[in-house]
Parts: structure tokens; C-alpha cells; sequence
């Protein structure tokens, strides 16, 4: 075999002093490693915002309130008032947030499934309960955040008459 | 010389970060031969295999300070080679199969203990021969098992997978490799 005749290391040392191969810097590895957490961190911070966001538009709406599952009515909430949008960035911020953990250690080393569902349900369940305790009521009338919130606010199309019995709208 | 054999890869890559960049073929010469067999039977090929390795030594180079001294080094340059043999075969796809065909997912399902057949020995004897013929993924950690003598958790860190993951790839890869050899 003409690998076990082979000696690699002094075309490899002349490779690297030839081209000029240096070490990259440790500070490198150290400013990659933070700028993934902060990613990582950023990105489910946001997650959370949007999961919040989608409880809220649901009870300023009063999604929750109707109980009639008719399909009608489903029909109309899911065309006119469900936010879709906001589904969609908390499913793209989700994904990428799951992409970024996988380059961490833990992620082969632990119950891979397990951690993705926890992460999952964290996301509903804080964006839930930042909803419950008043943070956008409160958001609503600070500056910075005042014209997003007028727009979170405004329902897309209002829902028809209800088409069956009492229905509430 | 006889004092850079008894360190240990961690302290030489130290020496090598810290104060000579040349201790760097130590380290080179020993994985050079493990990592080209490694290569060569992913790749079944010695002159893309031969590349592959330099090409790793090299990048391992660039990285070597992003290296956790606490972590085994071995896994870590494996993985690199595994990693530029799996992009090499992504390049070339058609000329090696990557991924399972439907012969492999028949064999796999037909659920036969052959535990007890082939032990680790014999199977070490027999499983140049028929390697070739098995998708990358069983192909290697069969090799890291067998011919490389690696453990469960080197193998998890090597190929990013967990030891249970390992394990089924193990056990499927044996079905495989009994399949092949009787044909």
C-alpha cells in the first residue's frame, strides 16, 4: 500500500511554512463561540416575542372567547384572523434557533427530540404567560413600541355574520 | 524526540500553540497512518484519501487554538477527516452511494441477531472485504469500531451522533456486512 510508505508530516510543515498558513487567533474562536450564543440567545428571545404576540393578537381579537368550534367560524379565523405572519417568523426564528444549538455538543450527547419539544413548548408557554401578565398592555403605551402595537391592533377584516345559531362573534 | 513521544496529544498541541509550530509534524506523524486508512476506506480511493488527510492536517492547523485541550485530540482530527471525506463524496456523488438503497433497507429490516456469528474478531478479518460495498454512513463506524478500535463515545464525538445512534448504525452495519459476505 502506498500510504504506509508515505510520511506526511514534512510535506505538510513545507505546505504551511510555503503558503504562509498561520494559526487562526484565539480571540477568533472566542468572539465565534460568543456571537453563537448571543445568536442563539437573541433568537429565542425574539421566538418568545412572537409566541407572546400571537396569544395577544388571539385574546384582543377574542379568539379564545368563542367556543363554537363551527366550521364557519374556524374558516373565518383561521382566513381573516389568525396572524400568519407572525406564525410563520416564530416557525423561521424556531428553525433557526435549532439549527444553531446543533453545532453545540450537547445536542448529540442528549435526547436530541426531547430538547427540540422543550424548546417548543418553553416558547408557547413563556409567550403565554409574558401575554397573561400584561406585558403588551404595558409595551402598548411606551413610545419606542406604541406604532408596532397600533398596528398588531388592527384586525385584518372583521368576521361575518355569524352563519350558525348562536354563534357569538 | 524521545521526550515530545511521551507527551501526551493535549500537551503537544500546547507546545505547538505556545512555542514551536514545528512540534506540529509530531502530532502529524502520529495520526498520519490512521486517519489515510480511515480515508482511504470511505473513500476507496488512496490518492484522494492522501489528499483528504493533508487537507485536514492543514485545516486542523488553522483551528489547532480553537482545539479544547480538555477533549480528546484524536476525535477531533478524526472528525475534521471524516467531514472532508463526507464533502468529497457529496462532490462525487455519483460515483459513491451516501445515502441506503433499497437492498440495504431490506437487509436491515429483516431483524437477525448475528451477534452471536460474528464476533468482534472475526468480523475485524472480514470487514475490509466487504466494506466497500455498504453505504458511507456504516461504512464508518464500522471502520471506527473495527479497525480503529474506537469506543462508543469516540465514535459519537467523531461522527456527531449519539452512542445510541452508533449502536443501531452498528448493528444494522453487521446485518449488512453478513449479507454481503455470504453473497
Amino acid at each position: 500500500m502506498k500510504s504506509k510508505k508515505l510520511d506526511l508530516s514534512q510535506e505538510i510543515m513545507k505546505t504551511i511554512e510555503k503558503e504562509h498558513i498561520k494559526m487562526k487567533p484565539h480571540w477568533h474562536f472566542v468572539l465565534a463561540s460568543f456571537l453563537m450564543g448571543f445568536s442563539v440567545v437573541s433568537l429565542i428571545s425574539m421566538a418568545m416575542f412572537i409566541s407572546n404576540l400571537i396569544f395577544f393578537r388571539l385574546r384582543v381579537h377574542e379568539v379564545m372567547q368563542h367556543r363554537a368550534p363551527e366550521h364557519i367560524f374556524l374558516w373565518h379565523f383561521l382566513r381573516y384572523r389568525f396572524p400568519w405572519l407572525h406564525f410563520l417568523i416564530l416557525i423561521l426564528l424556531f428553525a433557526l434557533g435549532v439549527y444553531l444549538l446543533k453545532k453545540y455538543e450537547f445536542s448529540y450527547k442528549q435526547n436530541w427530540k426531547l430538547i427540540v419539544l422543550g424548546l417548543l413548548g418553553a416558547l408557547l408557554l413563556s409567550g403565554f404567560l409574558i401575554d397573561r401578565v400584561g406585558v403588551n398592555e404595558r409595551l402598548q403605551h411606551r413610545r419606542p413600541m406604541r406604532r408596532f402595537y397600533e398596528q398588531q391592533d388592527l384586525p385584518a377584516k372583521p368576521l361575518p355574520k355569524p352563519a350558525v345559531k348562536g354563534m357569538r362573534r | 524526540m524521545k521526550f515530545l513521544s511521551s507527551l501526551s496529544d493535549g500537551e503537544l498541541v500546547k507546545l505547538v500553540r505556545e512555542e514551536d509550530q514545528e512540534l506540529y509534524a509530531v502530532l502529524v506523524k502520529r495520526y498520519q497512518d490512521k486517519l489515510l486508512r480511515y480515508a482511504q476506506r470511505i473513500l476507496r480511493d488512496e490518492d484522494v484519501a492522501i489528499d483528504i488527510v493533508q487537507e485536514a492536517f492543514i485545516k486542523a492547523f488553522k483551528n489547532l487554538n480553537g482545539f479544547n485541550i480538555n477533549k480528546k485530540f484524536s476525535s477531533w482530527i478524526y472528525r475534521i477527516a471524516h467531514n472532508l471525506c463526507i464533502d468529497h463524496i457529496r462532490k462525487n456523488k455519483k460515483q459513491i452511494s451516501l445515502e441506503e438503497n433499497e437492498w440495504v433497507k431490506n437487509t436491515i429490516s429483516n431483524g437477525e441477531d448475528i451477534e452471536a456469528e460474528f464476533d468482534k474478531k472475526e468480523i475485524k478479518k472480514k470487514v475490509d472485504k466487504v466494506l466497500e460495498k455498504l453505504p458511507v454512513k456504516y461504512r464508518s463506524v464500522l471502520t471506527l469500531y473495527y479497525i480503529e478500535e474506537k469506543t462508543y463515545e469516540e465514535i459519537s464525538d467523531v461522527l456527531r451522533v449519539s452512542k445510541g445512534t452508533v449502536a443501531t448504525w452498528l448493528s444494522r452495519g453487521k446485518k449488512l456486512m453478513k449479507k454481503v459476505y455470504e453473497k
